[in-house]
């Protein structure tokens, strides 16, 4: 299965090489090669080429050759909820842009200064929360423990999580 | 060209669609989770550093989806809509706290922020 998948993407980027090469002969012979031809089938190129990373990029996150489950938690396993706002924000400012490119006036949006300082507020975060961490001397690397009794008192001390 | 624009329109809406389903699978299974192991009862810690630390996130939810609530309205002058210096103040002020509370241990060796009976 996996090498037929292989195969496939291997096809598909043998067609998508030569196709551009079909069509600069096909014009060159039976039409005026023009720049614009030129320029169509160099976009088009560019789109099939997009099209096939972003299909290999999923199919990856699906099968998890590429695991984004931890994602917002911390190694250890537990919540990460520094990494959460981050994620919620870039999500959100991205989807936005990609929103305004599509549906706008097809122009590059400008970012206004206030959106910059929301995500610089975010990322600071992340980084001063994960720079505790460190100078508090428990890495997030560590391990994951068993709760017990004891443990569970002195919870409220826990500064590894959360972050 | 025309028919180029469009063609590339659909093929980021099917990139986008699917990677947003993708990711959201993906990051809802791991919060499922992180949900369940025992260390997140440790990570909330009390109640009250519990609520705490659960401020932030809360804060930035409402504030992520007000934004997105409000993206249609600018879609026609085709920039992203400014955000409020209330908005970002409340932000700052809710991821401070967070941090307040992760420097607790830091701070304790001044007399800072001890628990109750510790000495």
């Amino acid at each position: 299965m996996d090498n037929l998948w292989k195969n496939i993407v291997r096809a598909a980027f043998v067609l998508v090489g030569l196709c551009p090469v079909v069509m600069v002969i096909y014009f060159a012979l039976f039409r005026t090669l023009t720049k614009d031809y030129l320029l169509l089938v160099l976009g088009a190129e560019l789109a099939v080429l997009l099209f096939i990373f972003g299909v290999i990029v999923l199919y990856a996150m699906a099968t998890d050759q590429i695991k984004i489950e931890k994602l917002i938690s911390e190694p250890s396993g537990d919540a990460s909820i520094s990494r959460f706002q981050l994620l919620v924000f870039t999500f959100t400012i991205a989807l936005s842009f990609v929103y305004l490119v599509i549906i706008g006036p097809g122009k590059f949006p400008d970012v206004p200064n206030q959106v910059l300082l929301l995500l610089g507020i975010s990322a600071t975060t992340y980084g001063v929360g994960k720079g505790l961490q460190v100078v508090g001397g428990l890495s997030s690397n560590q391990p994951p423990t068993v709760p017990d009794a004891t443990h569970a008192k002195a919870s409220d001390d826990h500064p590894t999580s959360g972050n | 060209m025309t028919v180029l624009r469009a063609a590339l329109r659909i093929e980021l809406a099917i990139l986008i669609a699917g990677c947003a389903a993708v990711v959201a699978w993906k990051i809802l299974r791991g919060a499922a989770r992180w949900a369940r192991h025992p260390e997140t009862r440790n990570a909330l810690g009390g109640w009250m550093t519990g609520a705490l630390r659960l401020q932030m996130p809360a804060a930035s939810l409402v504030i992520a989806c007000l934004y997105l609530a409000r993206l249609p309205r600018s879609a026609g002058s085709g920039n992203l809509p400014p955000v409020p210096d209330y908005v970002l103040a409340i932000l700052a002020g809710s991821q401070t706290v967070f941090l307040f509370v992760m420097a607790r241990r830091l701070l304790r060796p001044f007399g800072i922020l001890r628990n109750e009976g510790e000495k």
